[in-house]
């Protein structure tokens, strides 16, 4: 998945309202560098891909922040609402996607800063690392929940 | 056609921010109630009416993004919300460390 064929035309894109000089002089405008400077804000980086782009990655980060902000949701319930005993198991439950939710959180901004990056250099864009990890925890948690829950009506 | 598709682009992105902002207010209920519930009201109060506040800044900022100047989706210059997407990161890894007290303390 590369953002750069698509970009170099969708740059085209981009300029299709202007012309001539004109044109020229604000495509001159928008470039930025190549390299990155640390802290240097990502709009004086490269070139701006389509706004579409820009919107697709900025939607996808939300998506992922939102599943952070569910699983934080989903941990702070299990530890308030489940009925096990003692205290501590239901934590077993809650804690782990407490914290899930909070990598996914940092995970998901560092992704949307590299493809943000990515777009603008021309590069190739990367798919979230987290996927297949957070699916196998989630799992392991639902697992847990299950065993618990039967052990505890079993008591 | 392609102008319809950056705006249809913008729209879907602030309906994004919105289910956003909806999914921060509902924690931020969530803070309520078990702040209510347990024995850290202290806790669970003003971080739940932080949440719903944060959650209806969150909408604001998202309208904001969708109504993002015409001329300025037609040229291309849309400048990406660095600040803004870390601030978001930053408050949901600290509602996490709230939750995570909340968990343990209560």
């Amino acid at each position: 998945m590369t953002a750069g064929g698509e970009r170099r035309s969708q740059t085209a894109v981009g300029s299709g309202g202007r012309g001539g000089a004109t044109g020229a002089k604000q495509d001159h405008d928008l470039e930025g560098r190549d390299s990155e400077l640390p802290g240097e804000p990502l709009e004086r980086i490269g070139q701006p891909p389509d706004p579409r782009f820009t919107f697709a990655n900025e939607r996808t980060f939300l998506a992922w922040n939102r599943t952070a902000l569910a699983l934080i949701a989903a941990g702070l319930a299990a530890s308030q609402l489940l009925d096990f005993e003692p205290r501590w198991l239901r934590l077993v439950i809650g804690l782990p996607l407490i914290v899930l939710g909070a990598v996914t959180a940092v995970s998901s901004y560092r992704l949307w800063h590299h493809n943000e990056r990515a777009m603008r250099l021309g590069q190739p864009l990367r798919y979230s690392p987290l996927s297949r990890p957070l699916a196998v925890a989630i799992a392991l948690v639902a697992v847990a929940a299950v065993a618990l829950a039967v052990i505890d009506a079993a008591r | 056609m392609r102008e319809a598709d950056r705006g249809a682009a913008a729209e879907r992105t602030a309906l994004a921010w919105a289910r956003s902002a909806l999914t921060l207010a509902t924690i931020g209920a969530l803070f309520l109630r078990f702040g209510a519930e347990s024995r850290l009201p202290l806790l669970g109060y003003p971080t739940g009416v932080l949440l719903l506040l944060a959650g209806a800044l969150l909408w604001l900022l998202g309208s904001a993004g969708g109504g993002t100047e015409l001329d300025a989706l037609l040229e291309g210059r849309i400048a990406p919300r660095e600040w803004v997407l870390g601030a978001i990161t930053a408050a949901t890894t600290v509602i996490a460390a709230v939750a995570l007290a909340f968990a343990l303390l209560s």
